[in-house]
């Protein structure tokens, strides 16, 4: 039985993306102190379907869970359309850095609109491993998560954070609700933000969208920013169909992620300092608008 | 247990057995495989793999309502029994009837279906949602030509899911199938 049910967790120790660095202070806008790793396991979903899920998460410098910090608070993350979710490892990588486990979902045919409850079971199958084998204590099963989409990965997580009382927070990067998400109804706290020269979710959208949110919150523009900034390597048909960039996309993803993690610090982890930051609206390189 | 669960691979859902035209097929597919066979007009045996992440043997019973054996027909058939996914390792309960629109002729045969192999997941990790209740319906078609005993033609599926309390999914089922008819 305790062979089965190792086979059925995720086995460490993860790749390593970034080496631990005690030095590194971890104030929104940086890399934080930890290491951080990434663990795929493949699990049932809807019963009878393979999904495969994977796992940023803090970490030491061979890769094992930096159990010393732990647990973690989780955050959810839905790829865009057609964009396999190692392209957003950077971003996860980011956050494990911060003290925070990162969990999201490869939907099969590469579109999660098609399978938008994948990121639910994916938080599922974390809750498991988070009681025995690598990633043993990694997070609190039941303690609220926040979920972020880019793009298209931005409706769906609209629709697992309406649908699943786990996620109390949404974090919405370049994208905004359907028209067919009751989203007037719901009260918690929504970050949305785009980049200022965005192709393919026009920021007047983006703000629109926001607007119908009425809980707490911010929308952030980030100057001279694109669509595909949020993911790594870009093809040339997506950057074809895209704003140019107008400034290094370092420059501009470190200006978008300050805003992010504060309002991660702020909702998750409880941080006045953050609040208050998120209140007075004053970021480097975003033209924010509180809530 | 081992006889639990390989009791409770059969009666899932029967992929090979929807297809057009042969009595003994093989469904070569992605995300799901099957090999079935008509062992008498109302009795089938399939066994199946959805995308190496569960498995099932299926025996089904099937009812013409209208036709015969060649030119056009219309049948309902009906599967049940346990299902054994194995990634995140459990018992899953199932009940599949189906209705099927079908023509055969010497050379040639289609077939129209809509099957609806709802599952329950009765042993196993909790789902978001407990207990988690699998409520797809699948609409198929699949053509076959006939050389000498051989048939050979695709068959394709679209599969709309309900997971209650949770969003719509959609997924599909492309493949070909390989038969044989004495």
């Amino acid at each position: 039985m305790l062979l089965l049910l190792l086979a059925c967790v995720p086995n460490g120790p993860g790749a390593l993306v970034h080496a631990p660095a005690p030095d590194r202070g971890g104030e929104p806008g940086a890399l934080g102190p930890h290491g951080a790793a990434w663990l795929r396991h493949d699990v049932n979903a809807r019963v009878t379907e393979r999904l495969t899920v994977e796992v940023v998460y803090p970490a030491d410098d061979a890769g094992w869970l930096a159990a010393e910090d732990a647990p973690y608070p989780a955050v959810a993350l839905v790829p865009g359309g057609r964009v396999p979710l190692e392209r957003y490892r950077w971003l996860a990588a980011w956050l494990a850095t911060r003290g925070y486990v990162v969990v999201g979902a490869r939907p099969a045919l590469g579109l999660a609109l098609l399978e938008s409850d994948d990121t639910a079971i994916a938080l599922s199958a974390l809750e498991r491993w988070a009681e025995a084998g690598t990633l043993e204590g990694a997070i609190t099963p039941g303690e609220g998560v926040t979920v972020v989409g880019h793009s298209l990965g931005g409706v769906v997580a609209t629709v697992q954070w309406l649908q699943d009382p786990r996620f109390e927070q949404l974090a919405l990067l370049a994208s905004y609700p359907d028209d067919f998400s009751p989203v007037e109804e719901a009260g918690g706290p929504v970050l949305s933000l785009v980049g200022a020269v965005d192709g393919s979710a026009p920021p007047a959208d983006c703000h629109d969208g926001w607007l119908r949110f009425p809980g707490p919150g911010l929308y952030g523009e980030i100057e001279g920013m694109n669509h595909y900034a949020w993911t790594d390597d870009p093809t040339a048909a997506e950057l074809a169909g895209d704003g140019a960039m107008q400034r290094p996309v370092d420059e501009a993803r470190v200006d978008g992620m300050r805003v992010l993690d504060t309002f991660l610090d702020a909702w998750q982890g409880g941080s006045a300092a953050a609040m208050a930051a998120l209140d007075g609206a004053d970021f480097p390189g975003v033209e924010a608008e509180p809530r | 247990m081992v006889l639990l669960l390989a009791a409770g691979a059969a009666l899932a859902d029967p992929l090979a057995l929807r297809a057009a035209g042969p009595d003994l097929a093989l469904v070569a597919g992605w995300p799901r495989q099957s090999a079935g066979a008509w062992l008498s007009p109302a009795w089938g045996v399939a066994a199946t793999v959805d995308d190496g992440a569960s498995a099932a043997l299926t025996a089904a019973p099937r009812v013409r309502l209208a036709g015969a054996e060649t030119g056009a027909a219309w049948e309902l058939g009906l599967a049940a029994g346990p299902v054994v996914p194995w990634l995140t390792p459990g018992l899953a309960l199932e009940l599949g009837p189906w209705t099927a629109v079908r023509w055969r002729g010497q050379r040639l045969a289609w077939a129209g279906t809509v099957a609806c192999p709802a599952a329950l997941r009765v042993a196993g990790p909790a789902a978001p949602t407990a207990p988690e209740l699998r409520l797809p319906v699948l609409l198929g078609t699949s053509l076959a030509l006939r050389a000498g005993p051989l048939w050979l033609g695709p068959q394709a599926e679209v599969c709309v899911t309900l997971t209650p309390g949770r969003p719509l999914s959609a997924s599909g089922q492309a493949g070909v199938v390989v038969g044989l008819s004495p």
